[in-house]
Parts: C-alpha cells; structure tokens; sequence
C-alpha cells in the first residue's frame, strides 16, 4: 500500500517536472522497476519448484515469499501503466505486453479474492475436510457403501434410493449453486428423508438416516469438488499467461536495448 | 559363492547397521561379532535364559564394545535405545548441563531453592528456550543446528540416576544403566564417559524388552532400579511435592505402591470416597464429571501430575471429585490414604506445603463443571492425541487454499515422497493431519522388532531408519493417528533379506514424518506452506488458543 | 448426537467414518500450466521469429511510423542501427546527404546553427551531456507514434528538457534586444513623421496638412493610424509577405523621384557616364546593367559585413550597398590599414587590429571559406554563372596572397574600376574630399542621409529579423493589426504632427523623447510582454514551435543567407 502510493506520489509529482513517456528517463526507471518486480515476483513460482533447495538454503518462508508475490506484481501493475504514462500502447507486442500485464495481475488478484473467500466458507459450512485427489475414490466407497444398506431393505426404500439417491451418488458434481449457497441447498433436499421416514419401519427407518448422513457427506464432498476446483483451476489462468509475460517481457527489452 | 554365505555376509552387514547407526560416536574401539547363545550365557544378564533360540532372536540386538578411555557414551538430554551393562572397565555419570538447560528436575538440584513456587510456574521452568542460553555445549549447539532459535524444546528427564547436581558417580563392572530411559524413549539426564577403556554389553530395546518378559530376575532388576533412583526422583520432581524435605520423600518412597490399568479403565469413581492419592508415571488419565444425564470431561492427568491430594486434604472433600479413568495403558505411583495421613502426621511441615500446593492446583485447574467449551476441548485433545503430541501438524482451514504445497515441499525434502496425507479430523477450522504427532510417549516405538522406530538422538523427534526397517507395519498398526504409513517403494527384497520371509515380497517401509530432522530444518511442510496456515503445535494450551484465536476471528 | 462423544476410529477419517488412504497422496501435477505457459511462450517467440524472417518484422515494433516514414515500415535497419538504436546518421543519410537545398528543410546544419551559437540558454546538464555530441533526432522527434503522428510537432515538454524556460509565458526571457536595450541603428539621418506627411501629401495630392489629416482621418477612423498607408509606401511587403523588402535607394529614395536630382528634396546629383570625371550617385540599376566582375558579388553578398563573433563567422545582410560606396570605402580603408591583405573585403569594424597578423590571418582565410560556401550557394542561379566564375577566381587568388604575401597582384585583380586613374588632380581632390566626407559623421554630403561610424556607413536598414532565434511573420499579423498598434513607440498626436512638419527643430526640442527619427528606435519593437497579450494558453497558440524552428526551410532562414 505505502509502496504503490509512494509511486503514484512519484508519477504525479513527475507530471508536473515532466511528461512520461517509455522512453523518457522516467518512464525507463518505472519501466525497469517494474521489470524487477515482476521477475521478482515471477521467482515464487521458481520457489515453488525448487522447494527443496530453497528450504535448505534458507531462502525464507513461502509466506513471505507470497506477500512479495501479491504486493510485488500489484505494483508492477501500477508502474507498467506509468511506464506507458497512462495512456494505451502502440505496436502488437506493446499491446501484448500491455493486455497480459493486465490480464496476469487481474487474474492473480481474481485468485487472491478466490483464496480469501473459497476456504472461509469451506471451512464454516462443511463438516469434512477432503483431498481433492481423493474425492472419486471417496464418492465410490460412499456409493458401495449405500448399496451394501440398501441390499435388503423394503420397496418404497430401494425405489427411493433408485429415484433421489443414486443419481447422486454417481460421479463427483460440480454445481454452482455452491458458490452461493455452501450447503448446497441440502436443507430443501432433506425433507424428502423426512416425508418417506414416515412410512418406514424402524429397521428401514435407520437405514434411511445412514443413507441421509451418506447423502449429506456427498453434498459436502461435491462442494470441495467444486470449490476445491475453482481454487486450482484460476492457476491456469495466471500461470501459463504469466509465463507468457516472461518472455514477452524479454522480447521487449530485447527489442528496446538492441534497436 | 552361495546363498547361505551371501545371507551370513549379509546378516553380519545388518548387524554392523544396528551398531552403526548408534550415533556419531567415535569413541568405540571394537565392536563384537553377533554372540552365539553360549556366549551370552557367559555374562551375567543372560545367565538366567535357558532357550537358545530365545537367545538367538536376540542376539542381533546384542554387542560386545569396547571403548575408548574418556569416550562420551551419551550426553544428557540425548535419546539412547540402549542398555548397558559393565564387564571391565569404570565409568563417571555426572550432570554438567542440568543447569543450563533448564530442564525439569533443575530445580530439585538447587540447592539454593527453598521458597514456594507454585506448580504452574515450575511448570514453565521446564520449557525454557534452549537458544536464550548462554553457555552452548556440544549437545545445544547439535540441537541448535538442527531447530530453529525459539523453538521451544521440553527435556523430561527419566531418573536412570539420582544424582545430585555437580557430583558424580563411578560405575564399575556389574552395573546395568540406561535402561530407563531407552524402554520409555525418554532423554537421559545425565552424562556418561568412561574413565578407563571399558567393555560394555550393549543391549538394544527389542532385545531388552523381550528379555524383561522372558525373565523376573531382570524385571525386578529393573523394577528394582526404578524404585530406588527414579521413583525417588519422580516424587521429588513432582509438583504437589515441591519443595518437601528428602526424609519425607524418601519415607514416602518406601510405602508406594506401583499399579498400571490397561485403557478404559476406571481407576476412581466420582462421589466415592477417595483412598489414595495416584502419581501417574505414564499414560494418560482423563477426569471426567457428572452433568445432567451425561458425563463431562474436565481434564486430564499426563506423566508427573497427581490426584487425590484435594480429598485427601480437605477435610469436606473426602469424596472424588470427578471419576478417573485411563485413556491407555497407564501406570500409577499409588499412595494409600492411610499411608499419607500418617506421613502427614510424621512431616508437620510438609502439609502446610501439601496445602498450599493443593490449593493453588484448585485455582488452576478449576476442576469446574462450568466450562463446557474447555471440557470439549479436552474431550476431543484426549480423542486425537493433543495431549501426546509434541509436534501435530494442523491446518488453519479458514486460510489454506488447499494448493497442498505443504505436501509438495514433504515431498521434496524427501526424495520425491511425501511423508504424511493432507488428510484428517477437522476440529473446528483446524485439519488435524495424519502427520506423526512425535507423541511424548511414543506407542509405536514399542513393538518394533528391529528398533527401526527411535527417538532421534536429541529433541522429541522419532525416526524410522529405512536400513533397519524390515516393513512388517507393526508401528503403523500401533499407532492411533495413522500417522505412519507402508510405502511401497517398489522395490523387492533382496535375496539376502532378513527375515528371509521377506524375501522375494515387495519392500514395503513403514515411513513418516521426520520434522526434517535429517535434512536439518525447521519442518519443510511449514517453512514453504504460502499462507501460514500449516502450523506444528506442542502443548496442549497453544492448541486451545489457536482455536479460541481463530474462532475469534 | 454430541460430537464428543465419537470415538476416534483408526483408519476412519470423517463422522461418516471413510476409510483413510492407504498410501501417500501425491498432489496432482501442475505440470501442464508449466507446459501451457512454455507453449504460449514458444508460440510468442516462433511467430518473432517468423515475423522478423519473412513478415514485415512489424510484431515487435513499437507501433506504426508516421506518414512520413511509412516508406521504410518494413525496413526496420534503415533506421534502426541494431545495438545502436536510431543513430543520427541513418537519419543523416537522407535528410542531410542528399541535397540540401531541395531537402535543406531538414538540414542538420541550420539545426547547428541555433544551437551552437547559444550555450548561455541549455540548462548545465543538457551542456555537459551533448557537449561533444549530437542529440539523437528521436529525442525530439519521437517515431513509432501512429500513422497520423505529426513528429514534426515538437512539444514544448521537449524543448524544456533542455532550455530551462517553463513556456513562453512564464519564465521566457526577454527579447535579447530588448534586454541589452541596443539601439536600433538604421543608419539613415531621416524623420518618419516628416516623411510619412509628405508621402501622404504626394499620395493624396493634398498640399495643406490640416485638410490632409481630415481627409485621412475620415478614411481611416483613427488619428493614429491614419499614416499607415505612409509606412506602405517604402516599407513593401516582400512578396511572402514575412518581412518587408529591404529599402532600395533606387526604389524607395532616389528612384522614387525625391532624393535623386530633385532639387526640391535634397535630390543627389546622379552619375553621368559620359561625364565619368564629375563626381556623381549612379543608381544601383545602372551599376547592375553596366556589370563587370565583382559586382553582383558586391551586391549580393556584401562581404564588408562579414562578422566574427565568438568564434564563428557569419553575414548579416545589407542590400542597399553600391560600388561606388565601396570603392570610396576601399579608398578610405587603404588610407588608413595600407594595402594589406583584403582590406577592401573585409569590415573595419569589427577587424581588431591589435592582433597579431598570424589571427587576422586566420580570420580572414576564414572568411574566404565562408564567402567560396555563399558562391557555391549560387550556383543554381544560371544568369550568375559567369560571376561566380570570377569570383570563385577570385576568392581563390585572395587565399594566395594571403598564403603568399609576396605575390604581385593587378590593380583590378577584384575587378572594380580603378576611378584614380583617369581622374586630374582637381577631380582627385574632389574626390578625395568627398571621401574624407565619409570619414566625418558631420560631413555635408553623405551624412546628410548616411550615419557613419569608424570609417563605415553604416546599414541603411537593420535586419528585419531581429529575432535571431525565433521567426515573426508579418503577413500573420498584419490582418487585422495596424502597424502602429505594435511600433506604437511613434505616439504623436495630430498637433505633434503638425508642429514636426512645420518646424522639425522646435518639435525636436520640445519632444526629445518621441523624437521619431533614426538612431532612435525607429522600428519599435514591441516587447514580449506585448506578445504575450494574444499568445496566452487560452489564446493564440504560445507552444515554442510556434515561434522557434530547429530546422528553418531556406526561405525563412532569415538568419543564414539573403539573396
């Protein structure tokens, strides 16, 4: 914050000296701090990768690394456009790096406001917690597991089963609705339960709550799936871009320092 | 050459593994051969066993060494899984670090300590920070190496020896010593460096603990030995006794009587009037209330605390207060009602001290019906093993993003395997994970045939040594946390595989987390989780107000 | 159900009590966004490489070039020196080494010649940084700004990067000959008042001054401006209507019929050739039509105002110069220099003689470069070829004997008549006394109209452009301005007036500080406050290319050359 004031306080106090353009002194040095910072904050993801090395070296904790990481590339934001003195680019590769640049740092605090607010209500609304990695797995034991309860169980139970439980037992589901409602609505689905419970036997009646706690379980184990996905997949709208930058960054001094 | 031979050379490699892996000491001279059965017939120990191939399992686990005169055998505050017992040569025991390190029984060798400090402080005492010291000796600067300043390490010292601080004490031939600590995987709290060239038998855990069952005469030995230096020590390090005078205790000593429940067991019903007063020595004792229909968890006794003193004291308290009952295998130090009064009765002195000890035990526990949150707490830190952990690594769900970089840096720092699964109970917005808790009293050190499972030499990690391993997942069974895991690596066992069953099957290795004590940092899964939210917590009241932290937001 | 109360189940994860994994979970790999990203990248770098092997190479340009230089888009090296960026010779290979006298508009040279002359007004960093180096052209000139780009347009952020002036409103310096108050040395004894009365006079045919001004002030409006139309009649416009024409004596005094045998104006008596003997004023046409080497030379380049001035040599322009004033000058300054070396080229003035012969040496030789440039300069003008011929001889022979002092020379060697030698000795004390004449600023002859000073009369006109560093275009202002509304310094009432044509002796007594005559400041200069009045940021446009050139086209470099 003190950072990216302190550069606004500098660009607009430059306005009054002197006009910024890329190739005025000014516009060099926003341009090569931000150059800095975006390599800089372009080391993280190399961090990431070398965490061995980086753990035995001492290189300081990922934490930090990632305070840099959003602080750093919000900046580097900042000072692209007062490299540019706020005003849109010219030529295909300018306006490459200008849309990724924009793209790359939307994306990442798109992901930051994802990171805040998905495990917030992950962690509020759900009684599980679970490994994406192992959401199928889990969702086949869950479904073998309300097969083997349902083996030997009256009618209007087995139709029941066949009709609201087994769909749901499928496969994992991304819904949306998740990203309003955490429960999934479960509330609503449940009275289903309540209305056949009154028809059962006792027998059939536990049978029932077992198959309800199974269903509740897979609504939650569907809301990891679908946020849990959503937390990695908004990755593969920054990373390969950022990547992207990289290069193009390069291209672009390349073009600027040998012509 | 054939594969009887081929499995002799390699019978004799795993054997020299078993003595190598004993720490970086340089000191020993020679080390034996594996000893035939009537070789070890030959020592003193091993006269009473009659069975050969009794012998024989053993041996592996069993050396001759020879020392070096002014080699360290251990140093106070290491780990050994060694027993030894003395066939030529002296040995000097003696404390010289006791003091700076603080550790728990510092205060019972001061001599200068007269005034009351009431339990909760002297508590603390025991959890000073090693890296405050000022005077680094061979054994902190080793821990220092490998933790990060400020970790904060508890030394529980066992009282192989009672001695007092600044003296020392010769060994000569015929004694037995660090059995103690090596059984219950406890740091040692004293140095031991011999004096002349000595040769010791060395008797690993597996081997001692079978040949405790096998023999009364060893039991009691070791029974014995407990009774006369350790149990002493206890009492004196216990916080209800601070501050007695050693006549009381020694009086105190004499009456106790050992006793142990298995789990689940009651050892006091609440309402009935109380008998004794309990010590325990190991294990764990949850302390439950009446509420209502049900039942409540107040508290919990761990290694050190008493109970009884209250309704033995207060005159309107003779009923218990709560019920008692062992959460596992636990072993008490029982004194009888009787036997109290009348030391009472004998030491005036001491009671005014009971009584202020007890009271202020009163305030701090506030063994109170009032707290349900607390009771949850406690209930839910003795179901996961809270109260065991010395590291559990948990994770703050409010904040992780699940990018499971914790796992990945595991990984990493571990040839490309992970040592624990992201996985685990949710308590609160707290994942507990299924990464080893490195418990105060380690359950899986127990069965291991092969001692694979130890206590690294310093701090309270245990370790799994891939050469000793011999995967037959005994541990990974014993364990409560699932926190070790049978990773296949892929590989088959050798034709020169011990046991020979193994041989031809797929090598399978009980593995877990290490706290990246042989890479030498502090936890990788720590350092490089992004968010902060990997966090590895020690102490039951740092757990409690994590979670009452996050649950204020 | 209370949830303390489950049991903790080995090998059970959740309340619903799945079973835990076995083995390790191995997160799931990233390894395609690594691979994403390698990909985009490669596909960023294939299609440079692509672009810049067969495409226009346009991918990592810095967007379209102006119109101008759209010709070179796809030719990135004829600019761009690679390594080097825009070096000033690429730029050069066009606009300075192809001629520059079609292209001259972008001549480097008339770039120097602003900026070499005045350190005095580039900030110290700007001096230590191009002291010994040229600016690149793209400084002020930036490319690559669209097709529609105006890169002629300089900004005035340009110009103050370097010149320590915030805009022509707020910190710009004076005019400089405002600022050194130098007066304004027209070089004619005259009074615009009387004069402008009698033109009028003539003009309207109205010989009484009160029904003059009556006349004039109905047609006019205004008492002061009534005598614009007075200023007309000698100040004409030059055909761009830039600046006014240099006054003529031919067109504007004596051809006009006053000063030339007219007995009622103080008329000279005109040249009779065939009276060669009498001394007389030959008209400037007349000494044109009879030629002889020399004397376009003379005429067009005037080599007696070829200055020095720190160093560098330049040439102020005078048109109104005949021969016959020169060769008296020439006879003056043999008398007083002796016969060395270029006397009769060069101005006494500003020759300082107390140097030692090896600089005025080096000054002279100097000026003979510069006058063999100004030749050359003539060489697109068919009908001066044979005089360039002579006088590219000339010049060349001026420089050997100054090389060889020893070197015997014709007395024509320049190519002007030698008056002395046919002329008795009354006719040459006549003549002599004519020209001592000129060597008193009181003498009765020339200085009646002349002004002379040290030896020299002096310019009959000063240079219009005044401003050496700036243009001003009359034609732009005169619209809808009348000229007294800027060279207002003639301030004079109708009663003023009619007292300076009465009696010019009592006006000038009384008005010793409107005196409106020469040695005054007959041109009047407005002040730049006085500009600043319509060139405001609100206004008329105050940007410092709106005054200020780099690079003048020939026409208007009003500074460099006259023809």
């Amino acid at each position: 914050m003190v950072a990216s004031n302190a550069c606004l306080a500098a660009y607009i106090a430059n306005l009054i000296f002197s006009e910024v353009n890329p190739g005025n002194v000014w516009g060099l040095t926003y341009g090569s701090i931000a150059t800095i910072l975006m390599v800089g904050a372009a080391l993280y993801g190399l961090r990431r990768r070398t965490m061995k090395i980086s753990t035995k070296l001492g290189l300081g904790r990922a934490q930090s690394w990632v305070q840099y990481h959003i602080y750093g590339g919000t900046i580097f934001l900042l000072l692209v456009f007062m490299h540019s003195g706020f005003s849109l680019p010219s030529g295909p590769l300018n306006w490459l790096l200008w849309i990724l640049s924009i793209w790359v740092t939307l994306s990442g605090i798109f992901g930051i406001i994802l990171q805040k607010w998905i495990p917030k209500i992950l962690a509020s609304g759900l009684s599980v917690e679970i490994v994406y990695e192992r959401i199928p797995e889990l969702v086949e034991e869950m479904r073998a597991n309300a097969e083997e309860v349902i083996k030997k169980c009256a009618e209007p139970l087995k139709d029941f089963y066949a009709r609201n439980i087994q769909p749901a037992l499928g496969t994992p589901k991304t819904r949306l609705i998740y990203y309003v409602d955490i429960t999934g609505g479960i509330q609503t689905q449940l009275k289903q339960f309540e209305y056949l419970e009154r028809v059962l036997s006792n027998e059939d009646k536990q049978k029932l709550q077992s198959l309800e706690s199974i269903y509740k379980t897979k609504l939650e184990l569907d809301a990891h799936y679908t946020l849990q996905k959503a937390l990695r997949v908004w990755l593969y709208a920054h990373v390969p871009l950022s990547l992207i930058l990289l290069v193009a960054v390069a291209l672009h001094l390349y073009a600027v320092y040998y012509y | 050459m054939s594969n009887g031979t081929k499995t002799q050379i390699r019978r004799i490699e795993q054997f020299r593994d078993r003595w190598t892996t004993f720490g970086a000491n340089t000191g020993i001279k020679e080390i034996s051969e594996r000893l035939s059965p009537d070789e070890l017939r030959k020592i003193e120990i091993f006269e009473d066993y009659k069975d050969d191939e009794f012998l024989k399992k053993i041996s592996p686990d069993i050396s001759i060494a020879t020392w070096n005169k002014g080699a360290i055998l251990f140093e106070e505050g290491s780990y050994i899984d060694l027993a030894f017992f003395i066939l030529r040569g002296k040995l000097e025991v003696y404390i010289e670090k006791q003091r700076q390190l603080k550790a728990m029984a510092t205060p019972i060798f001061d001599p200068f300590r007269t005034a009351f400090k009431p339990p909760s402080a002297a508590k603390k005492d025991g959890d000073e920070k090693v890296a405050a010291e000022p005077a680094q000796t061979f054994f902190q600067t080793q821990i220092n190496k490998q933790l990060r300043p400020g970790t904060e390490v508890t030394f529980l010292a066992t009282m192989d020896f009672d001695l007092p601080f600044g003296s020392e004490k010769i060994l000569g031939p015929g004694e037995f010593f660090g059995e103690t600590g090596a059984q219950i995987g406890w740091p040692q709290p004293v140095t031991v460096k011999t004096v002349s060239e000595c040769v010791l038998v060395q008797i690993r855990v597996p081997a001692l603990r079978q040949m405790k069952s096998k023999s009364k005469t060893i039991k009691d030995r070791v029974d014995k030995q407990y009774r006369e230096t350790s149990l002493f020590s206890q009492l004196k390090n216990t916080p209800l006794f601070f501050g007695c005078d050693d006549t009381f205790l020694e009086a105190l000593r004499d009456k106790v009587e050992l006793v142990s429940f298995k789990p689940e067991k009651v050892i006091a019903t609440e309402g009935e009037p109380a008998s004794a007063l309990y010590l325990v020595r190991s294990g764990f004792v949850k302390l439950t209330q009446k509420l209502e229909d049900g039942e409540i968890v107040v508290s919990y006794l761990s290694k050190g605390m008493t109970m009884g003193e209250i309704e033995l004291l207060i005159e309107e308290e003779k009923n218990w207060l709560f019920t008692a009952s062992s959460v596992e295998d636990v072993e008490l130090v029982k004194i009888s009602k009787e036997d109290f009064d009348k030391l009472i009765q004998k030491y005036e002195e001491v009671e005014t001290l009971l009584w202020e000890s007890a009271f202020s035990k009163i305030q701090e526990s506030g063994y109170s019906k009032k707290n349900l949150n607390y009771s949850e707490f406690i209930n839910t830190a003795l179901l996961e093993g809270f109260v065991e952990g010395n590291s559990i690594l948990m994770i703050d769900l409010n904040v992780c993003t699940r990018c499971d970089d914790c796992v990945r840096a595991c990984a990493q720092t571990h040839g490309g395997i992970p040592r624990f699964v992201r996985e685990g109970e949710k308590y609160n917005n707290f994942l507990i994970t299924r990464a080893c808790y490195h418990c105060r009293d380690p359950v899986c050190l127990t069965g291991c045939p092969t001692g694979a499972i130890r206590r690294a030499r310093v701090g309270d990690v245990v370790e799994i040594s891939d050469k000793l391993c011999i995967g037959c997942s005994v541990c990974a069974t014993k364990c409560p946390y699932d926190a070790i895991t049978m990773y296949d690596t892929g590989e088959v066992w050798p034709d020169d595989a011990l046991p020979e069953s193994n041989r031809g099957n797929d090598r399978r290795l009980a593995t877990k987390c290490d706290l990246c004590y042989s890479t030498g940092h502090e936890p990788a899964c720590v350092i490089n989780c992004p968010h902060g939210c990997a966090i590895r917590v020690g102490k039951i009241e740092d757990i409690n107000e994590l979670i009452s932290q996050s649950q204020n937001g | 159900m209370n949830r303390s109360e489950k049991k903790r189940k080995k090998g059970k994860i959740t309340p619903l009590g799945l079973s835990i994994k076995t083995g390790y979970v191995i997160p799931l790999s990233r390894r395609w966004m690594i691979i994403l990203g390698f990909i985009g990248s490669a596909a960023v770098l294939a299609y440079f490489y692509f672009d810049s092997e067969f495409q226009k190479n346009d991918f990592i340009s810095a967007g379209a070039l102006s119109s101008n230089h759209a010709d070179f888009e796809d030719d990135c090296i004829s600019c761009h020196a690679p390594g080097d960026g825009v070096t000033i010779d690429n730029c050069s290979s066009c606009h300075e080494k192809t001629s520059d006298l079609k292209l001259g508009v972008y001549s480097f040279k008339t770039h120097y010649l602003y900026r070499s002359a005045d350190p005095v007004r580039i900030s110290k960093d700007t001096l230590d940084k191009y002291h010994d180096r040229e600016m690149a052209c793209g400084t002020c000139h930036p490319e690559h700004m669209g097709r529609s780009a105006a890169i002629t347009r300089v900004t005035d952020e340009k110009c103050i990067q370097c010149h320590e002036y915030d805009s022509f409103n707020r910190n710009h310096p004076e005019f400089e000959f405002i600022r050194s108050s130098t007066p304004d040395d027209s070089g004619l004894v005259m009074t615009h008042i009387r004069h402008t009365t009698f033109v009028l006079q003539k003009l309207t045919q109205i010989n009484s001054i009160d029904s003059l001004f009556s006349v004039l002030k109905k047609r006019t409006g205004s008492s002061e401006h009534f005598f614009e139309e007075g200023c007309l009649y000698c100040h004409n416009p030059e055909p761009g209507g830039k600046n006014f024409m240099n006054l003529n004596f031919d067109r504007n005094c004596g051809g006009a019929g006053c000063h030339l045998n007219d007995k009622a104006v103080e008329g000279l008596p005109e040249f009779n050739p065939g009276k060669p003997k009498v001394p007389g004023v030959e008209s400037l046409q007349t000494i044109k039509r009879r030629g002889g080497p020399g004397v376009v030379w003379a005429y067009v380049t005037n080599p007696s105002l070829i200055v020095r001035e720190d160093g560098e040599v330049s040439k102020n322009p005078v048109f109104h110069k005949d021969p016959w004033i020169l060769e008296n000058l020439k006879q003056i300054r043999k008398r007083i220099y002796g016969g060395k070396g270029l006397y009769n080229l060069l101005d006494a003035r500003y020759a300082d003689l107390s140097i030692s012969q090896a600089r005025i040496d080096t000054f002279y030789s100097s000026a003979i470069s510069k006058l063999q440039v100004y030749a050359a300069e003539l060489r697109f003008r068919p009908e001066l070829n044979d005089e360039l011929t002579k006088i590219t001889g000339l010049l060349r022979l001026a420089r050997r004997q100054m090389q060889h002092p020893g070197l015997n020379r014709s007395p024509d060697a320049f190519g002007l008549p030698d008056y002395n030698k046919d002329l008795t000795v009354k006719e040459r004390e006549r003549f002599l006394q004519l020209t001592n004449d000129l060597t008193d600023a009181q003498g009765p002859e020339c200085a009646k109209c002349h002004l002379v000073e040290n030896a020299s009369i002096l310019n009959a006109q000063a240079d219009q452009d005044i401003l050496i560093r700036a243009e001003f275009d009359h034609r732009a202002h005169v619209l809808d301005r009348r000229c007294t509304e800027c060279h207002e310094e003639i301030q004079v009432s109708e009663q003023t007036l009619k007292m300076a044509v009465a009696n010019l002796e009592e006006f000038k007594l009384k008005y010793p500080n409107v005196f409106a005559m020469d040695r005054s400041a007959t041109q009047n200069i407005p002040d730049l406050e006085s500009c600043r009045g319509c060139h405001t940021q609100e206004k008329v446009s105050n940007n410092c290319i709106a005054c200020h050139r780099f690079h003048p086209n020939k026409e208007n470099r009003s500074s460099l050359s006259y023809f």
